[in-house]
């Protein structure tokens, strides 16, 4: 593998010449005329424009030409600031918000949406539903570029029955912020949320696909772990199996940021300070995802048994950090107790 | 459960490019050609971790996509993308292709990349048409290190050299360029005055105390930039402008807590014109109030009172919150500009731990009743943390209520 060793400045490190690692189809010219053309005559929307601007980014990228003349391929949009969410693990505030929008009209203007291949209304700590216009957002775009794919990471709490319509006519992907498996740890985690909505939406918007015959979006969950929701993660297969969610994304915490609006999850109440019960864990979700058919977005990490504290060296048990009690789940039955991991 | 443990072994990559590690293919980046992020802002970026925020969008046209002067063609671009997978290749993008940028043992490294990447950045940007000579100034600039005044911990700054950009940006970020007719309000910072007036037709340097007006001036006038006038404000019982005469004003923040009989923002209204810009500049958080109370320049008494009569910045004690913005500019005939986010600065004890639990104005007075409260707040090195320090901001001119337009509610 060229070019991974240590070498101490980015001036020494800098490539002879990396080559780019493939030829793409057809001829730049060809493609390059298709695209021209386009712009030129405003050629309606169509899947070969999208395809033919593709090549040409590819192409250019290839011959490493500088002024290109290609459409970015993936558009990723912030279109609002504001988030109605407050996530235990999550920097977001109304302090960072301005609560300004993206316009229809910005999206009216931009006659080249047609030649991108996905758009992604993210951007930042938002949630996107809470546009006020985003239905009319969405069908500007719509409008725009018939054939572009749109995907969205959403916490699902706002999707009324006019969303879902427009979801489903023109999404092909979504990610839905879960954290949880169950309602208390929901609650908690992603305050003032109520899981009862987020699940009945969920079921609905599983019912529109159902009613319309169509897969599509295709919807993963997404949690964040942490000391808090990691036992009940082997039950979230069973549920996502019932809400027809294909797949399911697990990121372990990180502890990086502070909200000004409320204390957030601290290093321990991260899956790195109860790893055996991590672990264990772990390995019953990959065991149930397989069981319910659900897919893995990602390999879930392993703490090597070996060196787990408490288990090779009792001392280190002494300094495994006890969980502080947090006002995200200081109620009694939320979360897991110290002393049941250590009895796994 | 008996589901294998299965050895996971991290190449020392950046996570973008594992797959070309276990499929054997050298790494080579695309996404200057695929990929596009534009911000509420219409800032952009390349990627998620990219080393600055790029030329703004404009939202083209497909026809205007393309130009030189369009972000999507800008001169930085084009020179990334020409030469990635060169050894002229943008330093950030090396160390992101190379080692792993986001491993704690390559921080320096990728320190480093990204000020190399910042400096290409800036040499290829188009610059605004600039008045005077700031840029012809030589380098060591022994003369020319400044000392801001007043500053509890003084330290010279070399504003013509090293820290060039840092001003420029801030002038652009609010907004500053090409105005006929600019204010300055307060000369405690003197290095942001040729910076004003680089970009300006004229600027009028307003001093509240007189003590700054002679040597900023001077310093404007070695620099090539006749553009400026001088006006003293002491003892002034209003400001001695006409109504609507300033197309922007820049008002530094400690100007706020200079005494003057006559209430400031009104005035600043007064002369401002209809579409102008009004930029306070690092006004006050109520974490200011409590650090001169930690360091005993004022009473327990006075901070009480202060914090207890919530922000404003009528008088000499002012202080602002992010959350107060809009209710302290509307008593003024004044808006919150939301088109220019605002910067705020808080106190950080290097980790997320801090004393204050929550940083309302309201929680944060009763906290300071409690006694117990404030021996921690004296002995603790978080004392501070998370508190607003200073707020920048830009406010505009409030429509009249009978123009049509509704207030926007503040963000949730």
């Amino acid at each position: 593998m060229p070019g991974t060793s240590a070498i101490a400045t980015p001036t020494d490190r800098r490539p002879v010449r990396r080559a780019h690692p493939r030829k793409p189809p057809g001829h730049y010219e060809h493609w390059k005329n298709i695209v021209e053309e386009a712009v030129r005559t405003n050629a309606p929307p169509s899947p070969d424009l999208i395809e033919a601007n593709v090549n040409l980014g590819d192409w250019e990228a290839y011959l490493g030409i500088g002024k290109v003349s290609s459409f970015p391929v993936n558009l990723h949009v912030t279109i609002t600031d504001v988030c109605n969410a407050r996530c235990g693990f999550c920097g977001y505030s109304p302090d960072i918000s301005t609560n300004r929008r993206l316009k229809v009209e910005d999206i009216e203007r931009a006659d080249w949406l047609k030649f991108c291949r996905q758009l992604n209304p993210n951007g930042g700590l938002n949630e996107p539903l809470s546009h006020p216009q985003i239905a009319e957002l969405l069908e500007a775009v719509r409008r725009q570029a018939p054939f572009v794919e749109m995907g969205m990471t959403t916490n699902a709490s706002l999707m009324s029955d006019r969303l879902i319509n427009v979801i489903v006519a023109y999404f092909k992907r979504m990610i839905v912020s879960l954290n949880a498996a169950r309602k208390e740890t929901y609650e908690a985690t992603m305050p003032p949320l109520k899981w009862d909505k987020t699940i009945d939406n969920l079921r609905r918007l599983r019912d529109a696909k159902r009613s319309q015959k169509t897969d599509l979006p295709t919807v993963v969950a997404s949690v964040v772990t942490h000391r808090h929701n990691l036992e009940e993660l082997p039950e979230l297969p069973e549920l996502l199996k019932e809400l027809d969610i294909e797949g399911l994304r697990i990121q372990p915490m990180a502890v990086r940021m502070m909200a000004t609006d409320r204390q957030l999850m601290t290093d321990a109440e991260t899956i790195q300070s109860v790893p055996r019960l991590a672990n264990w864990s772990f390995r019953a979700l990959e065991a149930n995802c397989d069981k319910f058919g659900i897919r893995l977005t990602h390999a879930l990490p392993v703490f090597d048994a070996a060196r787990l504290v408490g288990t090779a060296d009792p001392e280190h048990a002494q300094a495994l950090p006890a969980a502080r009690t947090t006002t995200l789940f200081s109620a009694p039955g939320i979360g897991v107790p110290e002393g049941q991991e250590q009895a796994r | 459960m008996n589901a294998p443990v299965k050895p996971r072994h991290r190449p020392p990559l950046s996570r973008e490019w594992m797959k070309n590690y276990y499929t054997g293919r050298e790494p080579f980046c695309e996404w200057p050609w695929d990929d596009l992020f534009v911000n509420l802002s219409n800032d952009t970026r390349i990627c998620c971790s990219f080393f600055t925020k790029l030329q703004p969008f404009d939202w083209p046209t497909a026809k205007d996509f393309h130009k030189e002067t369009s972000m999507w063609n800008s001169p930085f671009m084009q020179y990334m993308r020409k030469n990635m997978g060169t050894p002229d290749e943008v330093p950030f993008c090396t160390v992101c292709l190379t080692v792993d940028k986001r491993a704690p043992a390559n921080k320096q490294l990728v320190a480093k990349a990204k000020k190399e990447s910042l400096e290409l950045y800036r040499s290829l940007q188009a610059k605004p048409a600039l008045h005077g000579t700031i840029d012809a100034v030589e380098i060591p600039l022994a003369d020319w290190q400044l000392t801001p005044d007043g500053a509890s911990n003084d330290k010279p700054v070399k504003p013509f050299s090293t820290s060039k950009y840092i001003y420029r940006e801030m002038v652009q970020r609010w907004g500053f360029i090409s105005k006929k007719k600019v204010l300055l309000a307060g000369l405690q910072r003197k290095a942001m005055a040729p910076f004003l007036a680089e970009m300006s037709d004229h600027v009028v340097l307003a001093d509240f105390t007189g003590k700054q007006l002679a040597a900023t001036q001077q310093i404007c006038h070695a620099l090539g930039l006749d553009n400026v006038s001088v006006s003293d404000l002491r003892g002034v019982a209003r400001l001695p402008y006409d109504d609507a005469s300033f197309d922007a004003i820049w008002i530094e923040g400690r100007s706020l807590t200079v005494d003057r009989p006559w209430p400031l923002l009104p005035e600043l209204r007064r002369v401002l014109s209809q579409d102008g810009t009004l930029h306070l500049h690092e006004s006050p958080g109520p974490g200011r109030w409590i650090e001169k109370f930690i360091a005993g320049e004022i009473s327990h008494r006075d901070l009480v009172d202060n914090i207890a009569r919530g922000p404003r910045i009528e008088d000499r004690n002012a202080f602002v919150t992010r959350q107060s913005l809009e209710t302290v500019l509307v008593k003024a005939g004044l808006k919150f500009d939301r088109s220019a986010p605002p910067g705020v600065a808080r106190y950080s004890s290097g980790d997320e731990s801090r004393l204050f639990e929550d940083f309302g104005i309201k929680a944060i007075a009763r906290s300071l009743q409690d006694p117990t409260f404030l021996d921690r707040l004296r002995a603790e090195p978080r004392a501070l943390s998370g508190l607003e320090k200073c707020i920048s901001f830009n406010a505009i001119q409030k429509p009249p209520k009978d123009s049509g337009e509704a207030d926007e509610p503040d963000a949730m």
